[in-house]
């Protein structure tokens, strides 16, 4: 049973297709990053997942049950991060955790909310303070505790470190880890890509409501083109090889970005006098940037 | 009910200052009419204050002129006062309207995000309407009621207790009544805050 199933789902506001016919299956146990632009569909299909928008067609399952006809099964095992905290600041911050968990069915670990408020560096006497009194990322770390306090199955968290300083990201991706080694789900949106390659097991990345790449982060990282940087000896008279983007070329350099495997240029190099040879890790973030620029469907 | 119980906790707990300054307000007002009265009576006015209504007016009301220009006539009134009836008409719009201001603020997704099923939303928003309402209504009974027995003169006729209680209900039915209509919009309402997609 995949604790996140979307079929097909396609949402239309008016003339603007918000979602279109988006499929995604999520691995219990695994970190799964919702990527994609401002307006790309990622929070309309939260909203879908949480019953809280219905799709013009398709089908939504979480934790096994359909999100619109069986909406309260599907909703008693998972954290929720909302991307905006829309929580009246005259209440506590105590208050808000009461209260949600009390909407729960699951019962609230008083020990894991203690650890996570030791880990979010978030004491007892800030809790009793109204949020009117909060900062943006105390307002986060709040809503962090509130998603994980009682230990869900699956957490949707929507850009979850959006206000939080380094230190606490930090204790963040702690957090994550520890879900992840539970067996907790984890499904989450976010625009911060060293954080996806950081923390996410795989990627589902959305252009304009279209899914237009699934896969692990060891899987995109290869689609992106590797930096190599060959010096020579000697001047050289040869051309690069055509399957190679020429990023700068001198007598005694080449410097190249080669999608694919390396084995052809070794073999043309084989009979050059190289002198020294440095290939870069490719980076997440250029393929990802090659999909939100649209130059690769 | 345990969700429900707590959804009504919750908004009750929240609009607790607002049902209370209300009430007293409307429960004092009640005091004050009493006095009045009590002071119209004494100085005799209430049959001077008939006479200085022009004549077709006396006609027009006929035996109702009695009735109102009377101690238990002007106590009465505390239930149909257009300040009365406008408070009252405030509260009941404010608390109807709970769900919008819960989707516009993005509360409602944090409670409906959790194993909680909509119609508690409007369920809990009418108890809360119908709760409050009572509340302030109660709360003017029993100003009237401690007020005529504090200050009342037992000499003069006081409104029947089923006169009271009737001018109650007629107020807090009307109250229900706007209540209603402002939750039929409210429920309606649409998120407006949320940041559209973007055209494709």
């Amino acid at each position: 049973m995949a604790p996140i199933s979307i079929r097909g789902i396609t949402k239309q506001y008016g003339n603007v297709l918000a979602v279109n016919n988006l499929s995604l299956e999520a691995v219990e146990g695994e970190i799964l990053g919702f990527l994609g632009l401002n307006g790309a569909g990622k929070t309309t299909t939260i909203r879908i997942l949480l019953d809280l928008l219905r799709p013009n067609s398709g089908q939504a399952f979480l934790l096994g049950h359909n999100c619109q006809s069986d909406g309260l099964r599907a909703r008693s095992n998972i954290g929720y991060l909302p991307g905006e905290m829309g929580i009246y600041s005259d209440m506590t911050g105590r208050e808000v955790l009461d209260l949600l968990a009390g909407l729960s069915h699951q019962s609230v670990n008083k020990t894991l909310r203690g650890e996570l408020q030791e880990r979010l560096e978030f004491p007892d006497s800030d809790l009793r303070r109204s949020l009117r009194q909060y900062s943006t990322g105390m307002k986060r770390k709040l809503g962090l505790i509130q998603a994980f306090q009682a230990d869900p199955q699956l957490l949707i968290l929507d850009e979850p470190t959006e206000g939080l300083d380094p230190l606490m990201q930090e204790s963040f991706y702690q957090l994550l880890l520890d879900a992840k080694k539970r067996g907790r789900t984890v499904f989450m949106s976010s625009h911060v890509l060293s954080e996806v390659d950081r923390a996410c097991d795989r990627i589902a990345l959305v252009r304009k409501g279209e899914m237009v790449l699934l896969a692990t982060i060891e899987e995109t990282r290869k689609l992106a083109a590797r930096h190599v940087r060959v010096s020579f000896s000697e001047d050289v008279s040869v051309t690069p090889p055509p399957f190679s983007e020429v990023v700068e070329i001198r007598p005694r350099l080449w410097n190249l970005k080669i999608e694919g495997p390396l084995g052809p240029l070794l073999r043309q190099l084989a009979a050059l006098p190289v002198h020294d040879i440095e290939v870069a890790e490719p980076k997440l973030e250029d393929v990802i940037m090659k999909y939100y620029r649209g130059a690769n469907q | 009910m345990r969700i429900a119980s707590l959804l009504v906790a919750h908004s009750l707990k929240r609009v607790r200052t607002l049902l209370l300054i209300t009430a007293l307000l409307l429960g004092a007002f009640q005091l004050v009419l009493i006095l009045v009265a009590g002071s119209i009576q004494n100085s005799g006015g209430f049959e001077q204050l008939a006479t200085l209504l022009p004549a077709f007016f006396r006609e027009l009301l006929g035996p109702a002129l009695a009735s109102f220009m009377s101690f238990s006539g002007i106590v009465s009134v505390g239930y149909f006062h257009l300040t009365v009836i406008g408070a009252l008409m405030a509260v009941a719009l404010t608390l109807a309207t709970i769900p919008t201001a819960e989707v516009e603020s993005g509360f409602s997704d944090f409670i409906l995000s959790r194993p909680v099923a909509r119609h508690w939303i409007i369920t809990r928003t009418i108890v809360v309407t119908v709760l409050g309402c009572a509340f302030i209504v109660a709360l003017m009974m029993a100003g009237t009621w401690g007020g005529l027995h504090a200050f009342g003169r037992r000499d003069v006729q006081w409104p029947s207790s089923r006169l009271i209680i009737s001018l109650a209900v007629n107020l807090y039915m009307l109250a229900l009544c706007w209540g209603g209509v402002a939750m039929a919009i409210a429920s309606a309402a649409r998120r407006t805050l949320i940041t559209p997609p973007a055209p494709p």
